[in-house]
C-alpha cells in the first residue's frame, strides 16, 4: 500500500493509495470465497465452485468489485494510522482506477478554531425595572381573565361578547355557516375580515343585518384578492364583560395563594421581576455568545456544515410533522424542493456552527470539564424529577449515547456559565455548573 | 454420423473438474458413437494422444409434468484418458 497525502482546502486533507498486486489479490481470493457461496452453477454444487470457473461465470468485474468494497475501508483505516490523520467524519471515497486498485480519500479534519481575546469580551447589563404600570396592567389582565359575561338588552357595543348565526360567502362559494357562533366585538378585530366588528356595532337583539366586505391586500388567500364577501348575520344574544372589583376577594378567590389585594399586588410584582430578570440573563447569555462568535475564526470542512444543515432540516421536518403536516405536503404547497429549504436553512447553520465551535474552543481553552460525579448527579437528579417513572428514565439517562449528549449539553451550559461570567468582567471567578441557565432559555413561556 | 459431429459438448462440472486433475477430460457424445471413433474424434480436434476411453449411457427418464409426460433427452459421456504429458488447452482457461 503506497499512501500520498495533499492537503486540501478548508480543513480537508486527500489521501491518496495505491494498493500493492499482492494485496489486491488476496483481497480477490476473499472476495471469491464470499461470492461462492452465492452463486450455483449449473453443474456444481453451491460453494464448490473452483475459482477460474466462478470468475468467468460472473465476470473477473463482479470479482473485483467486491474486493474493492472489502479492501477500501480497511486500506483507509490503515492509511489514517499511518498518516496519524485524525479524521471528524466518514471520508468521501472515490476509485481512481482499477488496475492496480487506486483511490482517494477526501478526509474531514477537526476545525480549527482560533479566538482572539476572549477575556476582552463585556456585556453592558440592563437593568431590570417593574413599573407600577406593567403591575397595573397584569392585575387588570387578571381582571379580564376572570370577568363574568352578563346578557344584556341593548344595542351591541365594542367589547362586548355576541352570540350570532353568521353566514358568508365570496366567489360563489359559502366560507362560513355557524350558528350560535360567540364573537368578540373589538375595535379594529381582524376576523373574520376587517370591519366586521364594526358593521355589528348597534345591533340589538334578533336583529338580522346582511353587508359586503372586501378581502384585504394581505389576505392569504390568492383566490379572494380584490374581492367582497357577502355576510349575512342574525345575532341572538349580546353579553356585556362584568369586571370583578379589586378586592381581597378577588385576590382570594383566583388562587394564587394569596388574601388580600396588597399581597397580590406583591406577588405580582415579584413574578413580573422573576420573568424580566430571566429574560435578562438570556439576553445578556445571548450577547455573549453572539461576542464570543464574531471573535471567532473557524474554518471546519464542508461536511459539518452540512451535517448541520441536515439537522435544521429534520428539525424543521418534526416541527411539522407535529403540527399534523407532513414534509411533502409543504414543499408542494411552498412549491420548493428540498435542495431549496436547505439552501435556506444553509446561513442559519453557519451562524450555529461557528457558535458551537466558539463554545467549544472556549471550554477547551478555560480547561473545562464535566467530572463524572457531576454527570452522574445530573442523572441522579434528572431521574428524581420525574417522579413514578424515575427508573424508566435512569435507565434511559445511562444508555451511553444519551449519556454522551447529556455530558455534552452540560459541558455547554458550563462554558456559557463561564462565558457570562467574563463577559461581566469577573473572569477569574470560579464559575459552578448552572443549571439555572437552563431554564432561562425560553423565558417567554415562563407564565 | 461425421467425425466432427461425435463430440457435442465438453462437460464442466464438480465432477469433471476433479477429474481433470488426472489428465482425464468428460465430454457429452453422441448417443451412438463408439470409443474408437470418440478416441479418434479427441485426437483430431484437440491434437492429443488419447490412452483410453471408458464410456457412460444415461438413458432418459419418464418425467411427469401435472398430466403430461415426457422422456428427458438421453445423455451418453465419454472420459477420455490421455497418454500423460497430454492435455487440452481447451479446458485450460476454464
Amino acid at each position: 500500500m503506497k499512501v500520498s497525502t495533499e492537503q486540501a482546502e478548508r480543513r480537508q486533507v486527500v489521501l491518496n493509495v495505491e494498493m500493492e498486486p499482492a494485496e489486491t489479490e488476496k483481497a480477490l481470493e476473499s472476495a471469491y470465497r464470499r461470492l461462492v457461496q452465492k452463486y450455483t452453477i449449473p453443474g456444481f454444487r453451491k460453494g464448490k465452485t473452483p475459482r477460474n470457473i466462478l470468475e468467468r461465470y460472473v465476470g473477473k468485474g463482479a470479482l473485483l468489485e467486491d474486493a474493492i468494497e472489502h479492501m477500501v475501508p480497511d486500506a483507509y483505516r490503515r492509511a489514517i494510522i499511518e498518516q496519524k490523520i485524525d479524521p471528524v467524519a466518514q471520508p468521501k471515497l472515490e476509485l481512481v482506477s482499477a488496475e492496480p486498485v487506486r483511490f482517494k480519500a477526501i478526509v474531514p479534519l477537526r476545525p480549527e478554531v482560533k479566538i482572539t481575546d476572549y477575556k476582552q469580551i463585556r456585556v453592558e447589563p440592563e437593568t431590570i425595572q417593574v413599573t407600577e404600570e406593567q403591575v397595573e396592567s397584569t392585575l387588570d389582565h387578571l381582571r379580564q381573565q376572570h370577568a363574568v359575561w352578563a346578557p344584556v338588552d341593548r344595542p351591541v357595543k365594542f367589547g362586548d361578547m355576541v352570540t350570532a348565526d353568521i353566514q358568508s360567502s365570496a366567489a360563489d362559494k359559502q366560507l362560513l355557516n355557524e350558528k350560535d357562533a360567540p364573537f368578540r366585538v373589538e375595535k379594529d378585530a381582524k376576523g373574520p375580515l376587517p370591519g366586521f366588528a364594526e358593521k355589528l356595532e348597534g345591533m340589538v337583539k334578533s336583529e338580522e343585518r346582511e353587508f359586503d366586505l372586501p378581502f384585504p391586500d394581505d389576505y392569504p388567500s390568492e383566490e379572494y384578492k380584490g374581492k367582497t364577501a357577502h355576510f349575512k348575520v342574525k345575532v341572538n344574544e349580546i353579553k356585556e364583560q362584568n369586571l370583578p372589583a379589586l378586592d381581597d376577594a378577588f385576590a382570594k378567590g383566583i388562587g394564587a395563594g394569596v388574601d388580600t389585594v396588597e399581597a397580590l399586588r406583591e406577588k405580582v410584582r415579584t413574578e413580573l421581576k422573576a420573568r424580566a430578570e430571566a429574560a435578562e440573563q438570556s439576553r445578556f447569555q445571548e450577547k455573549s455568545i453572539q461576542a464570543l462568535a464574531d471573535r471567532t475564526q473557524a474554518e471546519y470542512p464542508p461536511v459539518m456544515l452540512e451535517a448541520e444543515i441536515d439537522r435544521l432540516t429534520k428539525r424543521f421536518e418534526e416541527g411539522l410533522t407535529r403540527s399534523g403536516q407532513k414534509m411533502s405536503d409543504y414543499l408542494k404547497a411552498a412549491n420548493k424542493t428540498v435542495g431549496q429549504i436547505r439552501e435556506e436553512f444553509r446561513p442559519a447553520a453557519k451562524k450555529g456552527l461557528v457558535r458551537s465551535l466558539a463554545l467549544w474552543q472556549l471550554s477547551k481553552e478555560e480547561n473545562l470539564q464535566v467530572v463524572p460525579e457531576e454527570l452522574s448527579g445530573q442523572v441522579e437528579k434528572m431521574s428524581k424529577d420525574a417522579g413514578e417513572k424515575s427508573a424508566q428514565l435512569k435507565k434511559l439517562l445511562e444508555m451511553p449515547d444519551v449519556l454522551e449528549s447529556l455530558e455534552n449539553e452540560m459541558l455547554t451550559q458550563k462554558t456559557i456559565a463561564r462565558l457570562v461570567e467574563i463577559a461581566k468582567g469577573n473572569s477569574e471567578a470560579e464559575t459552578t455548573a448552572a443549571p439555572a441557565a437552563h431554564q432561562a432559555e425560553q423565558p417567554g413561556e415562563a407564565k | 454420423m461425421n467425425t466432427w459431429n461425435v463430440i457435442k459438448r465438453p462437460l464442466i462440472t464438480e465432477k469433471a473438474t476433479a477429474l481433470k486433475e488426472q489428465g482425464k477430460y468428460v465430454f457429452e457424445v453422441d448417443e451412438n458413437a463408439n470409443r474408437s471413433q470418440v478416441k479418434l474424434a479427441v485426437e483430431l480436434a484437440f491434437n492429443v494422444k488419447v490412452d483410453k476411453v471408458q464410456m457412460i449411457n444415461r438413458p432418459g427418464k419418464m418425467k411427469r409434468f401435472g398430466g403430461r409426460r415426457m422422456i428427458t433427452p438421453t445423455l451418453k459421456k465419454a472420459v477420455v484418458s490421455l497418454v500423460p504429458g497430454n492435455k487440452i488447452e481447451f479446458f485450460e482457461g476454464i
